[in-house]
């Protein structure tokens, strides 16, 4: 056997091994050979010496067996999932299915914000209430509705200043959820794309 | 020989193949056939094994108009041959043992 046709025997047998893998063992037999040759046998025999090419391909099969079961430490990199073909496809066809979902999961967040923005609207409203009933004291006639003024006076302040408690508990816990999903769907794409 | 004996020999012989000089894969093929067997094939298994541990280090260099690779040595590689020797004296021992004169009861 020539040595083109023993390399590209070499090639075929390494199809299924990554481009630099083959390439490494491509330029390693063909250096092989180049060294016997120059030590001076003929280029046929020092391709028969080589060994058949199924013993190579069974070592080779070997070797990359081995390596998959321990890899070096410098070949462990993470290999990025890629997108099957129809994964793509679907992607764009379904576009209009899965854009208008997406909105109306959009419009559900921003909503949220919406209710804890009007939740704190009424929270100052009644905070308000509370400071107007102290000059609405002065104005009241009698004794049993200057305490009932007080009465709901007091009443307004308090619960205005539990419920700004409750409501800036709620907004952090609001964020933390942005946050999360925000760093959840980075992930995802990032293992994608 | 036992094939986990024969490995780890033959991580060895390669690394004592390059201890005093760089060498290249034919050669370093000749050079040890004498003593272990080893072939072409199972030599590329063996020069990866000690390039990612670090133990050997490739460069290729013009030679007649085409690459070859040479492997040089590391710090590191030669601490493994320093360690090969202190662990062949405990194999030695163990073998001088197993070895011993039998006593003969009559």
């Amino acid at each position: 056997m020539t040595k083109a046709a023993f390399i590209e025997n070499i090639r075929q047998i390494t199809s299924y091994l990554p481009v630099n893998e083959r390439e490494k063992y491509v330029e390693y037999y063909s250096e092989m050979i180049d060294d016997a040759v120059e030590d001076g046998m003929s280029e046929e025999e020092a391709v028969a010496s080589l060994g058949t090419i199924e013993e190579i391909s069974a070592y080779i099969r070997e070797n990359s067996a081995q390596s998959i079961q321990s890899p070096a430490p410098e070949s462990v990199v993470r290999e990025k999932k890629h997108l099957p073909v129809w994964a793509i496809v679907l992607i764009v066809l379904g576009f209009p299915i899965w854009f208008s979902l997406l909105c109306a999961v959009f419009s559900i967040y921003i909503s949220g914000w919406a209710v804890i923005i009007s939740l704190f609207a009424a929270d100052i409203s009644i905070f308000a209430a509370g400071i107007v009933s102290v000059p609405a004291l002065f104005m009241v006639g009698s004794l049993a509705k200057l305490l009932i003024t007080l009465g709901l006076g007091l009443f307004c302040l308090g619960l205005s200043g539990l419920m700004f408690i409750g409501l800036v508990k709620l907004s952090e816990l609001y964020v933390k959820f942005t946050v999360f999903i925000v760093r959840k769907t980075v992930d995802a794409m990032k293992e994608v794309f | 020989m036992d094939i986990q004996m024969k490995r780890g020999l033959l991580d060895v012989c390669v690394l004592s193949s390059i201890k005093n000089e760089d060498s290249y894969g034919y050669k370093m093929v000749k050079d040890i056939k004498p003593y272990i067997s080893v072939s072409e094939s199972t030599l590329y298994p063996i020069l990866r094994r000690l390039e990612a541990s670090e133990m050997l280090t490739v460069k290729s260099i013009e030679h007649n108009g085409r690459l070859r690779k040479y492997y040089s040595i590391t710090n590191k590689g030669l601490e493994r041959l320093r360690e090969f020797k202190e662990e062949w004296k405990e194999i030695m021992a163990v073998y001088h043992y197993i070895t011993r004169e039998d006593v003969v009861n009559d």
